[in-house]
């Protein structure tokens, strides 16, 4: 050992009088929840995909009201959407990101140099033609907008009705200089035969007011942003109606059966495994079959075995916590049954149901869809995106639009709610962190 | 452990003849029923009521149409096929097995793999890297997966001609553009179930790889793979191998999408037709198979549970 030579003086107390009482906090008491949301914040995938499943979720509410497109809701109207089939997707200020409305088009070299020529077909034509292939076609990129109202304008003759040809002549009476009609011809069996400009027809007419197709427009010339967020809205509805059916009646069934065990337990556990060993899929297509189409038995064929698990889940939970101390404790005071079930034991439990929960929407969306893709659940009302990905994709050679859209929508949904699910139960149960990505 | 399995067959016979009369029983009660599978020939009509018994009471046609199966091996007669479900079903089952084959084959090395890639490099990059991917495939649903592979394929880059899997007489005139048309299926297989397969992986393993027993080996003396490959691999795999056998099983009875939009003739898609066509007897028959198999598929993966690890006996009660 050195010695080491220290002057005394250099020694202080640091406390010399008075006693050290324990300070209080200064830190704010956290919660539960509290503590779940602060973990929650931290993982940033998880708050992105909370961001944007938000966003898809206010999409669905407000998508459809974007766009005023009724035109294939008026069956007066519905006839001339046929010509508005399959148009790409168009969005002014946004051409540089591919929503241009620029087609290519393949046919004979004749067909497109009588657009080069005609002076009303000015601007059509975007690209040089390519190579004539084996049988002599041409192909060549055109603004497809243009296009379409070209042909239906200068190649096309009309059979209008009284009234449509009567909305046109006020029109042009009020407006004179803004001419719709091309060439006018007279009244035949109530219908007049003539050449119309027509993006201007369909707006002064029916006021489509030649605005874009944002997303491009379906087989049948549908708008297909408007029927997407449709078709969003009804999956969301039927998840979120699944799932809170689901959880309702597995809560109480498995609250009920792990809290009382016994006979009880046992009877419920048996009518269970009956249950599940019913496929969904007869189950659905059996209902489908003797109940029809409808949104109301869809979901009903997802409650009817999708309780199970989650009635699995509590009971485990139930079992975990019904003989600790506290609960015993809280018995001995005189709490009733349901009190126990309901203040005591079933918040316990709620961080894994709220997991279970998130994790268990996307997997009714994916199923739906798969089940709409396949034709087997087919709603009168609206298209789910299944079905919509399902007729887009026999056109995806010349109109692609029709299923990248709804393939990207749904995939980032499904994703979204995945990462969401995952960084809850992180959050809610963190020694579980990453075990199961 | 005999009296265990022995209880588990007897359990899943009772719940599979359960299912499958509730499912008679619902099909016959639809409402058009009598008139779509009679038919409005009297020959046919005559023939189908002595062997099916058409005009008796509900139940006693569920007796007919179980002795059938065990006297003639029929499930009934398809009405747009005009065939025997069963020979139906037989002439499916093949087509099935043989879609599914490769891609469960394939998976299971690479799904394992790549789990336990991950789960050695947890929280470097490539364990966030299989992660990703891993999220990714489990979300994004198989017909947009395959339906972007066949737009990329065929239309874009026109590697193949087709997007759909050649049927047998197209097979045998080119094989090597036969075996071509499979590669697409195989492969949004293969992903969807890799992708399931190396997350249960990773978890087992990063479970197992923090548990006491690994570091009492570590002390032992053997080094950090050697500990990993004797106990760590073998502990997690206790409850994935069950599964894969369970799976084995699973692939017998198709998948409704694959064959849909691969358009293959298999048992998936003969489902879809029936359900289309509104050919109750194939459905009927589906159905029982569908369900059959599935509760098959479970007591497979019961029983090796608990031949793989003693501990779990489902249901075996409290000894």
């Amino acid at each position: 050992m050195n010695n080491i030579n220290v002057d005394k003086s250099k020694f202080v107390f640091t406390q010399d009088k008075g006693v050290i009482y324990d300070e209080q906090l200064k830190t704010k008491a956290v919660g539960y929840y509290q503590d779940a949301w602060s973990r929650f914040k931290k993982n940033k995938a998880s708050l992105i995909a909370f961001i944007i499943l938000i966003i898809i979720i206010l999409m669905s509410v407000v998508g459809p009201h974007l766009r005023n497109y009724d035109l294939t809701s008026n069956s007066e109207s519905r006839k001339w959407t046929d010509r508005l089939k399959e148009m790409p997707p168009r969005i002014s200020g946004l051409e540089w990101f591919g929503f241009s409305g620029h087609k290519t088009l393949e046919g004979f070299p004749a067909r497109f140099s009588i657009l080069l020529t005609d002076p009303n077909a000015e601007g059509i034509i975007i690209g040089d033609f390519s190579q004539p292939n084996a049988a002599g076609m041409v192909k060549v990129k055109v603004d497809y907008y243009k296009y379409v109202d070209y042909i239906n304008s200068y190649e096309s003759v009309f059979s209008l009705s009284i009234k449509e040809y009567n909305l046109i002549k006020a029109y042009e009476n009020e407006n004179p200089g803004d001419k719709i009609i091309i060439t006018d011809a007279p009244e035949v069996n109530g219908t007049y035969k003539v050449q119309i400009h027509f993006f201007k027809f369909l707006e002064v007419v029916y006021g489509h007011s030649n605005q874009d197709f944002w997303f491009g427009s379906t087989i049948a010339g549908d708008d297909l942003f408007t029927l997407m967020w449709d078709g969003l809205s009804v999956s969301l509805i039927i998840a979120f109606m699944v799932a809170a059916i689901n959880i309702i009646v597995g809560i109480i069934v498995g609250s009920i059966s792990g809290y009382y065990g016994g006979t009880l337990d046992l009877v419920i556990e048996r009518i269970s495994e009956i249950l599940s060993g019913l496929p969904f899929m007869a189950i659905l297509t059996l209902l489908l079959l003797r109940y029809g189409n409808t949104t109301w038995i869809v979901i009903i064929a997802f409650t009817l075995t999708g309780w199970l698990g989650i009635s699995a889940l509590t009971r485990a939970q139930f079992y975990r916590y019904k003989n600790r101390e506290y609960v015993l404790a809280a018995r001995t005071l005189g709490a009733s049954d349901i009190r126990i079930m309901a203040k005591h034991i079933f918040p316990s439990t709620v961080g894994t149901l709220i997991t279970s929960l998130v994790l268990y929407i996307p997997g009714v969306i994916t199923s739906e869809s798969t089940f709409a893709y396949l034709g087997i659940i087919n709603y009168s009302n609206a298209q789910s995106f299944g079905a919509l990905l399902s007729d887009g994709q026999s056109r995806m050679m010349s109109a692609f639009h029709l299923v990248i859209f709804p393939s990207l929508v749904i995939s980032f949904m499904i994703l979204a709610f995945n990462l969401f699910g995952n960084g809850l139960r992180d959050a809610f149960n963190p020694s579980l962190r990453g075990v199961e990505e | 452990m005999r009296n265990y399995i022995l209880k588990r067959v007897f359990l899943i016979f009772i719940t599979a003849s359960i299912i499958i009369f509730l499912v008679f029983v619902f099909i016959k009660m639809l409402p058009n029923y009598h008139a779509a599978v009679l038919g409005v020939d009297p020959e046919i009509r005559k023939i189908l009521e002595e062997i099916e018994g058409y005009n008796k009471p509900i139940l006693e046609q569920f007796g007919i149409w179980v002795k059938n199966i065990f006297t003639t091996g029929s499930l009934g007669r398809s009405l747009n096929r005009a065939r025997d479900v069963t020979a139906i079903l037989a002439d499916r089952i093949p087509i099935s097995l043989r879609l599914n084959i490769v891609p469960y084959l394939l998976s299971i090395p690479i799904g394992i793999g790549l789990g336990i890639w991950a789960a050695l490099k947890k929280n470097k990059l490539t364990d966030h890297l299989i992660s990703i991917g891993v999220v990714i495939f489990i979300s994004v649903p198989t017909f947009v997966v395959a339906t972007l592979l066949q737009y990329f394929v065929v239309y874009q880059l026109k590697w193949l001609d087709t997007p759909f899997v050649l049927a047998n007489i197209d097979f045998a005139e080119n094989i090597a553009r036969g075996l071509a048309s499979y590669a697409m299926p195989v492969i949004v297989m293969t992903i969807g179930s890799v992708a399931g397969l190396t997350r249960l992986t990773r978890a087992e393993l990063t479970e197992v790889l923090t548990s006491e027993f690994m570091l009492l080996s570590r002390t032992k003396g053997l080094n950090k793979k050697q500990a990993t490959v004797r106990h760590a691999l073998r502990n997690a795999l206790v409850p994935i191998a069950p599964s894969l056998l369970g799976g084995f099983v699973s692939i017998l009875s198709g998948s409704l999408i694959i064959e849909r939009i691969f358009r293959v003739e298999g048992v998936g898609g003969i489902y879809i037709e029936a359900f289309n066509n509104r050919d109750y007897p194939l459905i009927m028959g589906y159905l029982m198979f569908y369900t059959v198999i599935g509760l098959f598929a479970g007591l497979i993966v019961d029983i090796s549970y608990g031949i793989i690890d003693p501990r779990i006996r489902v249901g075996a009660g409290k000894r």
